[in-house]
């Protein structure tokens, strides 16, 4: 089957979610979110089935839309993430309905929570064409509707001002970022005179374009791109929108989102990077900003006392490991040798475990404890001994403990800045990585030093639901495994 | 499945059993046992092995990335033989003076899990043949430490001292981990094996060769509590319990001085000869003014934490020698060193567990009158440890000795080399004067506090045969080193001859 | 034909100003009709005929006037007059300006506008832009189109989701 029938049928999916949702009088509209997720499973499965295009096949669809291995594996982590969102918007629930319509409690419980479990679906299909877009009319396009689709969930807890804020601020922000994508792009295309990412390239590679105009294209397109991945000074919103957006939410945010920021920030970097003109300030320009992202992100997460915004700054200091990655692109690729863009990939499979794994245990405390505060963790490691290890094994591989998936990324990262010789990287990425360890293991000491206090002292261990505690373990395997064994990793991504 | 990736791998899945259910201490002397018999097991068949198959025997590899080739692999030679040893003994004689389960308040399968935990680790580390597990498997014990020190460490700030030693060593092995890069940068990163680094080895630059050593001097030395970088070490030893104070002061540490032998002085002979000198004033800094700090101390746990630190001096004289008899007293003294800083950690243990402080004056005296058995252990460990002749400490001190002044032969003159050997003889005196002032405080004289220590029970069977375990090792190898030095020869004899070339 | 340029993005520009600097809603909103109006003219100097008319007759046509709509229906007031700290205002002259010395250096350094537009596909000479555009919607990007439609029906469902009132 084709490439594009995936994205296909995850809007079906999500047509027919809206649709069951409005007209079917479901019981517990818990099933819509399990349709959800065995749908995106099938998809999943799918998704190694999928035949190449025919190399003949000349339909101008093509140029839109690219099918690699890279293409399929990020749609992978599309895919993945939404199923485990799902999984925790379902925990979740309460929180939703608490805080959309309470008033209607008695007549229509769970009056808001449809449109929640579908809603996911459709930014999956966002993202997952944002994965294969290869033309700057698909990149636009799929960026807006994932993000409108984010504006939405974001703010979806309306009566919870803190979500509202959050929401608000992303739009505008958003669309600001949007402007300047736009203007990038519009430079783009009157330098080159095409929208299609391969013809851009060849006319950046022949030398005819003038190279300030390429550059001034690239940074109104690196500011665009900055804000969507988080990378300094593009971050300010990051805080302040991932601790208020519902927490399945701020999962998605961070990893879905991220991944597909930065799919995209990979095809625009080859472009430019092909061009002996424009390349060496592109890098240099990369290397800026990844190395200020490594500072902020990492010593700003050190004070912070709230768990969820601890999360969000360190989301910033991954992204900062990410463009370190892309700054350290070598500009003659070697038999052996991991290209910057497979670094990227693997790292951000990596991510993908340990981040949803930690919003999992986030999004349950949340429900159970009330809280997001570090403080609400302490004694988690008598009260609840399953989660408390879940969250210490995604700690540990957030840190980068070696034997754990989120060292191998690391690792990746520093040998493609060692190899490039960009020592100054290296040392703030190894300074980023040591701050790294301390913030991380704040809340491993609150949950297994310290005795529970106040009302958590009297509470009851909290309740894993059956799916959370299958994804949990699932996700503790992999990341277990993949620290041993890279190539599960690698060999998806060709 | 070979004997070593058993040796590695059992403690892992007794980690598993234990948290599925098995009962805890149950199972970890069970992984101890089994371990210290494969171990003995291996030490049998060395001989016959290297007679067919080679300088490493026992390899296994199993491929896990193809470029860079990666290898989860695995392999034995005279070096890690010593070292597994070593880490056997220590970890039956950790997990067996660990507190009984009904007497640990908290997390128990947390408390034996960490222990072998520090076990697998090290033993990852030193089969090791591939410079990734190397240095991956290392790590394995951070986290269990962090967790220890914090939960069931004795003072009121060993929460501060868990993040000092977890964010150290955090850092130290981050500088370790850029330098092995930068290694592997340099030697073609294609593979992590150790049989292809060596190969290419001699290859490298001069001038990359100095720059990488320092930073592998300093990511090592922070692990090793070189001077200056010692100071995360005699706190987070005083007051972390028993057993990962003895797994970590006697087998953890070591992982640098494997690392230096292993991979920085083959692969960067340039480099090390270039640092010498440095090497040599930081480990004078251990052996002298550490040594006078530890007899400034008042208390018996930081009083051994210090002396774990200073000791490290002498190893280090041997590292830097590089001749064989040098290197030969430097692996022999890692194994004295480990077992005698373990048996004198669980006797403070002990100490501390029947008079609940371990401060030297409120200790008062003659706590040998009341537990005579606990006293003629405690003053075994303690001649050990200042290197009375007939403790393995002894036979390798000497030679570390001995290797610092044999390149007199052919230079006819005192280097530096010599006057730190000279000045290193100093430390002998400095540790028996604290050592056997602990000794005398503690243990000799009249019984002080005759009430206070009326209900004082003697060692029991249970905490004897630990201490004996390790006693009887010491006193083995101390009376016939060739027992362990036979192993040392091929391998450091080869490193020997790399460096003078 | 410049002159006429200057006049119509002289227009645009202080339409933006004035919805950003007005107090009471309704004349923002007018202020940003003001700015379409500015924007269509440009579009049709470009050539852009189906753009230009598509500008004034759906947005300015028809979204405006459903926000005038929505201010008249929620009956929104004046807003107070914001105070502007010392250090928002300089920061943002100092952003705004920096942006435009940089804009203006590219300019200079880049000689804009001397390459002609690349034609509409298919565009003979009877054929309209609007039916030489409507066809390459549909052939060569229908796949935008399609996303684009997705993403519109997300925004209904987000619009209903997040304002819908409340049932008895």
């Amino acid at each position: 089957m084709p490439a594009y029938a995936l994205e296909i049928i995850v809007f079906s999916l999500g047509l027919v979610l809206l649709l069951v949702d409005a007209f079917a009088k479901l019981e517990d509209k818990r099933s819509l979110a399990w349709l959800g997720m065995l749908g995106l499973v099938v998809v999943f499965g799918l998704l190694f089935k999928v035949e190449p295009r025919a190399a003949d096949d000349a339909n101008v669809f093509w140029r839109f839309y690219s099918d690699s291995r890279m293409s399929l594996f990020f749609k992978g982590i599309a895919i993945l993430s939404t199923i485990l969102v799902l999984a925790m918007a379902i925990d979740y629930r309460g929180l939703i309905e608490k805080f959309t319509a309470p008033a209607e409690k008695k007549a229509h419980p769970q009056a808001g929570l449809g449109e929640f479990f579908a809603l996911p679906v459709f930014a999956c299909a966002g993202l997952m064409c944002m994965a294969s877009a290869t033309n700057l009319v698909s990149i636009f396009v799929s960026l807006e509707a994932v993000t409108i689709t984010f504006y939405v969930m974001v703010a979806y807890m309306r009566r919870n001002v803190g979500s509202l804020e959050a929401g608000v601020k992303y739009l505008i922000l958003g669309a600001l970022s949007t402007g300047f994508l736009v203007y990038g792009f519009a430079w783009l295309y009157g330098i080159t005179g095409s929208m299609d990412l391969a013809e851009i390239g060849a006319a950046l590679k022949s030398g005819d374009v003038s190279p300030t105009a390429a550059l001034f294209a690239f940074s109104l397109i690196l500011v665009a791109l900055g804000f969507k991945v988080g990378a300094v000074p593009f971050q300010m919103w990051i805080p302040d929108v991932y601790q208020g957006a519902p927490t399945p939410i701020t999962a998605f945010l961070s990893v879905g989102s991220k991944a597909a920021g930065f799919i995209v920030l990979l095809r625009l970097s080859a472009v430019f990077l092909g061009s002996e003109a424009v390349a060496g300030q592109v890098a240099m320009a990369f290397a800026v900003v990844a190395g200020l992202t490594l500072i902020v992100g990492n010593l700003t997460a050190i004070p912070q006392s709230n768990f969820k915004r601890l999360l969000a700054y360190s989301s910033i200091a991954h992204a900062g490991f990410l463009l370190t990655a892309l700054a350290a692109a070598p500009r003659k690729l070697e038999a052996g040798q991991l290209s910057s863009a497979t670094v990227v990939a693997f790292y951000l499979g990596a991510y993908l475990l340990m981040t949803l794994l930690a919003f999992l245990v986030v999004g349950l405390v949340r429900v159970h404890r009330d809280s997001e505060e570090i403080e609400a963790y302490r004694g988690l490691g008598k009260s609840s001994p399953f989660l408390a290890l879940a969250l210490l094994i995604a700690m540990a591989s957030l840190a980068g403990v070696p034997l754990t998936a989120g060292f191998f990324g690391k690792f990746f990262v520093f040998q493609l800045a060692i190899q490039g010789g960009h020592w100054w990287l290296v040392t703030l990425a190894a300074i980023g990585a040591g701050a790294g360890f301390y913030y991380y293991l704040k809340v491993v000491a609150a949950m297994y030093w310290d005795d529970p206090t106040g009302a958590a002292a009297k509470a009851a261990a909290i309740p894993v639901s059956a799916l959370t505690r299958a994804a949990v373990v699932t996700l503790i395997v992999l990341i277990v495994i993949a620290g041993f064994a890279p190539r599960m990793i690698l060999g998806l991504i060709g | 499945m070979t004997l070593v990736e058993f040796i590695v791998f059992a403690p892992l899945l007794a980690v598993l059993a234990i948290l599925f259910g098995s009962p805890a201490r149950a199972t970890a002397i069970v992984a101890a046992v089994a371990n210290l018999a494969a171990a003995g097991l291996m030490t049998l068949r060395f001989p016959v092995e290297v007679e067919s198959k080679g300088q490493v025997i026992f390899a296994s590899s199993r491929n896990l990335l193809a470029s860079p080739n990666l290898n989860l692999a695995f392999g034995l030679d005279g070096i890690s033989l010593v070292l597994v040893i070593l880490t056997v003994l220590v970890t039956l004689a950790a997990v067996w003076a660990s507190p009984a389960e009904g007497r640990i308040k908290g997390n128990v399968k947390l408390y034996y899990s960490s222990s072998l935990l520090i076990a697998s680790g090290a033993l990852g580390a030193f089969c090791a043949t591939d410079l990734f597990f190397f240095y991956a498997f290392h790590e394995l014990a951070l986290i269990p430490t962090f967790l220890m020190i914090g939960i069931f460490g004795s003072g009121e700030n060993r929460k501060r001292t868990a993040w000092t030693i977890t964010i150290f060593l955090g850092v130290g092995s981050l500088i370790l981990l850029a330098g092995l890069i930068a290694l592997l940068v340099e030697t073609g990163g294609k593979s992590f094996a150790f049989a292809d680094l060596y190969a290419v080895g001699d290859k490298i630059p001069a001038d990359a060769q100095k720059n990488i050593y320092l930073i592998l001097l300093i990511g090592f030395g922070i692990l090793v509590s070189l001077f200056p970088f010692h100071s995360w070490a005699p706190p987070a030893y005083a007051q972390a319990p028993t057993p990962v104070a003895m797994l970590h002061a006697g087998v953890l540490k070591k992982f640098g001085l494997y690392g230096l032998i292993r991979v920085a002085m083959p692969l960067l002979p340039e480099g090390a000869a270039h640092w010498q000198t440095l090497l040599l004033v930081l480990l004078l800094g251990n052996i002298l003014i550490l040594g006078l700090v530890t007899i400034a101390q008042r208390r018996l746990d930081t009083l051994l934490g210090y002396s774990s630190v200073m000791h490290m001096g002498y190893v280090f004289l041997g590292i830097a020698s590089g001749n064989t008899i040098g290197l030969h007293g430097a692996v022999l003294l890692m194994f004295a060193h480990g077992i005698s800083i373990a048996l004198l950690f669980a006797l403070a243990g002990a100490v501390r567990e029947r008079m609940g402080t371990l401060d030297m004056d409120e200790l008062g005296g003659g706590l040998a009158k009341k537990a005579p058995a606990l006293g003629l252990l405690f003053g075994f460990a303690a001649f050990a440890s200042i290197g009375l002749p007939g403790f393995a400490n002894f036979a390798a001190e000497v030679m570390v000795f001995f290797g610092s002044f044999q390149p007199i032969l052919e230079t006819k003159k005192l280097g530096a080399l010599q006057w730190a050997g000279i000045l290193s003889l100093w430390g002998v005196v400095i540790s028996a004067v604290y050592m056997l002032r602990a000794y005398r405080k503690i243990f000799k004289g009249p019984l002080t506090d005759k009430d206070a220590k009326a209900g004082i029970a003697d060692l029991t069977l249970t905490e004897r045969a630990p201490a004996l375990l390790l006693i009887v090792a010491l006193m083995a190898v101390g009376f016939v080193p060739g027992l362990l030095l036979k192993y040392l020869t091929p391998t450091l004899e080869a490193i020997a001859m790399s460096l003078k070339g | 034909m410049t002159f006429l340029f200057y006049i119509f993005a002289a227009l645009a520009i202080v339409g933006g100003i004035g919805v950003v600097l007005n107090r009471n809603p309704v004349s923002s909103a007018f202020a940003m009709i003001v700015s379409f109006l500015g924007l269509a003219a440009l579009y049709i100097q470009l050539d852009a005929y189906l753009v230009g008319t598509l500008q004034i007759l759906v947005y300015a046509g028809a979204i405006m006037v459903l926000f005038l709509f929505i201010i008249m229906l929620l009956d929104i007031k004046s807003e107070e007059g914001r105070q502007f700290g010392v250090f928002s205002t300089a920061g943002a002259v100092v952003v705004a300006g920096g942006m435009l010395l940089i804009v203006a250096k590219v300019l200079k350094n880049f000689e804009a506008g001397e390459k002609a537009l690349t034609p509409l596909k298919g565009a003979a000479a009877e054929t309209t832009d609007v039916s030489a555009i409507g066809e390459l919607l549909f052939t060569t990007y229908w796949f935008p189109v399609q996303v684009i439609g997705m993403l519109l029906l997300v925004a209904t469902v987000g619009v209903v989701v997040l304002s819908k009132r409340e049932l008895r």
